[in-house]
């Protein structure tokens, strides 16, 4: 797939003059973000450290994407192009849905991939409209030195389902590169997303991005979150479940290695009435790793009814690893249910004994240990060839 | 629902809010500044490394910002002006060892608050401070000839000035934080309580801690000292009258509990609702000793309180059991941490929070396990409730795992009254203010069964007259 991609490099983010970017409207629109992402000061990450990169010295890459879509798509209508495209074909959908979910100014990472997605998903599902088969997209980033700046929006109307597997991946790379994603995800009354996003990037890579989604009366999210690679990772993600009855299924998984610095911020937003949001994490550290998982539910005033609960797990096999886990809940309505648990802890010396004394080296009883931990994330993936590879992803870390 | 009566409660309010004439023999002017932290230590006639203490912390308390924004911060805060505040107020010339002796209007104020008849009944040493200064201490004389120090901590700091300098911010350092340098700077008061080898004191010594001026500051700095396997049971008090503008409490206390000792630290705070009640508590334990917070906060506007233990020694044990209420204005915001720097460390978190008319409780925890700290163990529970839609309660704990030979579990919830429970109650004959409040002193079981009876039957009169009004 890679042997078809031919990539377009630009001067690095310091040396690129705004006249760079394309003519027309959404020039304008570059060109305003690109001003914004230089004025934004680093934001002030505590769990993440950005000391050796510099996002300035990095050259920014065109066409990196490739996206597998059906013939059956085609046939009802919906509508799927990768983002240049549909910034010519659908000017409309975007000035409508374009940053709204994730604003240009949410961080300096963030403006910088509003100046510059050409690569991107655009997905719009008419109303009514069910696909049984998922919409694919690869993102590969080329080599050190330089960035992708992914950009998915997908927009469901009411009442019509759909699925998008997205990928992160790369080579190790012999200096530092950045993905820097942002996807907006609009569910649109009784409507479904199911939203898969996995990350193997290789060595030296920065994932630094950030995912949003708002959801309408009744309808609903199932979005899974997948990191293994990348040397550092930050994404902000947040679910709004704005319309009475939304509802949001949310499960995510580390496995960080060697030095590995993996972060995942995740936000349910609880607005309308008798909203649900069930959240599951899990991460598994080895090495001198670094797993965060920085969560909230966060229920606004007004939002009764609603029901939330959130889980996160580590799983320690390494005494150097380090994992944190801020699991908040923030809740100004009273008639709710919330509740969060988190756990963190080694592997069970009986379980690997019991597993041994069956004829298994340690080493495998742990690989079994740690796929059975894993395991309650991965059966509830609704497809079976990302199940494969959500297992393979897992299995190449150990 | 029905509009049932409101339970009959035979509490009067004027126990705790009554005012007292302002009769001082010092009251320094309101405001902070380097002449006023001099003249605090001239006229405790301070040794020289005191005054220059206080004067490094006021240095760091003018330069460090005000915490509204980050992980430990409250935008509330914004509310404070150091301004307008009274750093210094001296209502008498000593502390007493007898009530004969103390000032007749603050002895009478301390009778209304019952701490004499407490003395008598149950306790084994009493101390009674009033604006800045002690005006009351005093140790059974079976505890004395033991060689139990209960002091208040000017006494301390002449009498034993070298157990003072040994561990007088060496557990919170000035620099810890904005109210701890603020403290240090000008603290006045609080206890010294040393209890030697081997000592178990088997009833509890007892602070009392009463604000009387409007916009007053009280700064109590109050240190524990617990010898190898002894064991002390400290607890503290707190009221104030209330008055239309905003008063600061900023204490800190710095406890050592040596190897196998024990020590509890139970504290009922029922500042009046204009106080900004800014509290730094940190205590390390040693090799299997054992450090208890049991933490009660009904009163003040602003609670920021997060009682710490550090584990040093293996083996040691931590404990934080608290309860927050939180009414009208108020916001409780208080938690705890649990620092586990040593092997076969166990720590218990168990927090339990109700917001009621308009009220906010949070509850903000660290739980952390450093690298060595094998075996350790933590268990955090934090249980919250919301009683209408006008309040809140907020959950944000921090956990850092460092080890992997560790086990934490973290679980909190979020909820409202079962309508069943209510129901139920009701319908074996109680009105459903009588219910609610069976049901909010239920949920807060766990921590009053920890306190002297005498507490425990002050707790939920506290709480049932705060809930009053709740339905309807």
């Amino acid at each position: 797939m890679q042997a078809n991609l031919a990539f377009q490099t630009l001067p690095t983010l310091n040396e690129l003059t705004p006249e760079v970017l394309e003519q027309g409207r959404m020039g304008e629109q570059r060109r305003a973000a690109l001003a914004t992402a230089r004025q934004l000061e680093l934001p002030v990450w505590r769990r993440t450290d950005l000391k050796d990169f510099s996002i300035q010295n990095l050259r920014p890459v065109f066409g990196s994407v490739t996206v597998e879509t059906t013939a059956d798509a085609a046939a009802q209508g919906v509508y799927v192009a990768d983002f240049q495209t549909a910034a010519n074909e659908k000017a409309d959908l975007l000035a409508q849905y374009l940053g709204t979910a994730v604003a240009n100014d949410h961080n300096t990472f963030v403006a910088y991939n509003a100046a510059l997605a050409q690569d991107g998903l655009v997905v719009y599902v008419p109303r009514n409209v069910e696909l049984a088969e998922p919409i694919r997209v690869t993102y590969t980033l080329p080599a050190g030195g330089q960035a992708i700046f992914p950009r998915t929006l997908i927009v469901t109307e009411a009442n019509s389902r759909v699925t998008v597997v997205e990928e992160f991946r790369s080579a190790d790379l012999q200096s530092y590169g950045a993905v820097v994603p942002v996807a907006e995800l609009f569910a649109n009354d009784g409507s479904e997303i199911r939203f898969i996003s996995l990350q193997t990037l290789g060595q030296n890579a920065y994932q630094l991005g950030a995912q949003r989604a708002i959801v309408g009366r009744d309808a609903r999210v199932w979005w899974l979150a997948g990191a293994v690679g990348a040397n550092v990772q930050h994404i902000d993600m947040e679910v709004a479940l704005q319309g009475n009855g939304a509802g949001l299924e949310w499960y995510g998984f580390t496995f960080g290695t060697g030095s590995q610095q993996l972060l995942w911020a995740p936000t349910v937003k609880h607005i309308g009435l008798s909203t649900e949001g069930q959240i599951d994490f899990r991460s598994a550290v080895a090495d001198t790793a670094y797993v965060v998982f920085d969560g909230m539910i966060d229920i606004e005033k007004g939002a009764q009814g609603t029901n939330s609960d959130l889980r996160d797990a580590a799983l320690h096999l390494s005494d150097k690893a380090r994992s944190d886990s801020i699991p908040g809940l923030e809740i100004d309505a009273n008639e709710v249910k919330a509740g969060h648990g988190s756990t963190s802890g080694q592997i069970d010396e009986e379980q690997l004994f019991y597993l041994m004394a069956r004829g298994l080296s340690r080493e495998v009883a742990t690989q079994m240990i740690v796929l059975g931990f894993f395991s309650a994330i991965v059966e509830r993936i609704p497809l079976d060839d990302v199940q494969e590879r959500v297992l393979e992803m897992i299995q190449a870390k150990m | 629902m029905t509009t049932a009566p409101k339970p009959e409660l035979e509490f009067d309010y004027s126990k705790y809010g009554f005012r007292d004439e302002e009769n001082y023999t010092f009251k320094s002017s309101k405001g902070l500044s380097e002449d006023i932290v001099r003249e605090i230590s001239r006229m405790k006639n301070e040794p020289e490394w005191m005054l220059k203490r206080r004067l490094k912390a006021l240095d760091i308390f003018n330069k460090k910002p005000m915490p509204l924004q980050g992980m430990w911060a409250n935008s509330e805060l914004a509310e404070l002006n150091f301004n307008d505040i009274y750093y210094y107020v001296r209502p008498g010339e000593k502390s007493e060892k007898s009530w004969d002796d103390v000032p007749e209007n603050i002895r009478n104020t301390f009778e209304k608050l019952g701490i004499p008849e407490a003395e008598r009944k149950f306790l084994a040493g009493v101390g009674a401070q009033y604006e800045s200064e002690s005006v009351y201490h005093s140790l059974r004389a079976e505890w004395e000839k033991l060689g139990v120090i209960f002091l208040d901590m000017d006494s301390a700091l002449r009498e034993y000035p070298d157990v003072v300098k040994e561990y007088f911010g060496t557990i919170i350092p000035a620099a810890d934080n904005k109210f701890a340098a603020l403290n240090t700077a000008v603290w006045s008061g609080g206890s010294f309580v040393y209890v030697p080898k081997g000592v178990k004191v088997d009833i509890p010594l007892q602070a009392y801690f009463r604000i009387n001026a409007e916009n007053m500051g009280q700064f109590e700095r109050t240190l524990i000292v617990v010898e190898e396997g002894a064991e002390v049971h400290y607890i503290e008090g707190c009221t104030a009258p209330v008055y239309t503008t905003n008063s600061l409490h900023s204490a800190v206390v710095e406890i050592a509990v040596k190897k196998d000792g024990k020590c509890r630290y139970t504290t009922i705070q029922n500042w009046a609702n204009n106080i900004f009640n800014l509290v730094t508590k940190r205590a390390v334990a040693y090799e299997n000793a054992q450090m208890e917070w049991v933490d009660g906060n009904i009163g003040s506007r602003l609670t920021m309180k997060y009682p710490s233990v550090y584990l040093m020694g293996r083996g040691a044990k931590g404990e934080v059991l608290s309860v927050a209420y939180a009414g009208e204005g108020q916001h409780q915001d208080a938690g705890a941490k649990m620092v586990h720097a040593a092997p076969d460390t166990t720590s218990r978190i168990t927090n339990k929070s109700v917001s009621a008319h308009g009220g906010r409780t949070t509850y903000r925890g660290l739980a952390k396990v450093l690298p060595g700290a094998t075996n350790a163990k933590i268990n955090v529970v934090c249980d919250a409730l919301i009683l209408d839609d006008k309040s809140a309660s907020d959950t944000i704990p921090f956990i850092e795992i460092e080890e992997d030979k560790a086990t934490l579990a973290h679980e909190a919830t979020v909820g409202k009254i079962g309508e069943d429970q209510l129901f139920y109650l009701m319908s074996r004959g109680l009105n459903e203010a009588e219910a609610l409040s069976m049901i909010v002193l239920g949920f807060m079981e766990p921590f009053t069964r920890e306190l002297p009876m005498e507490y425990a039957v002050e707790l939920n009169r506290l709480i049932q007259m705060e809930m009053e009004g709740s339905v309807g």
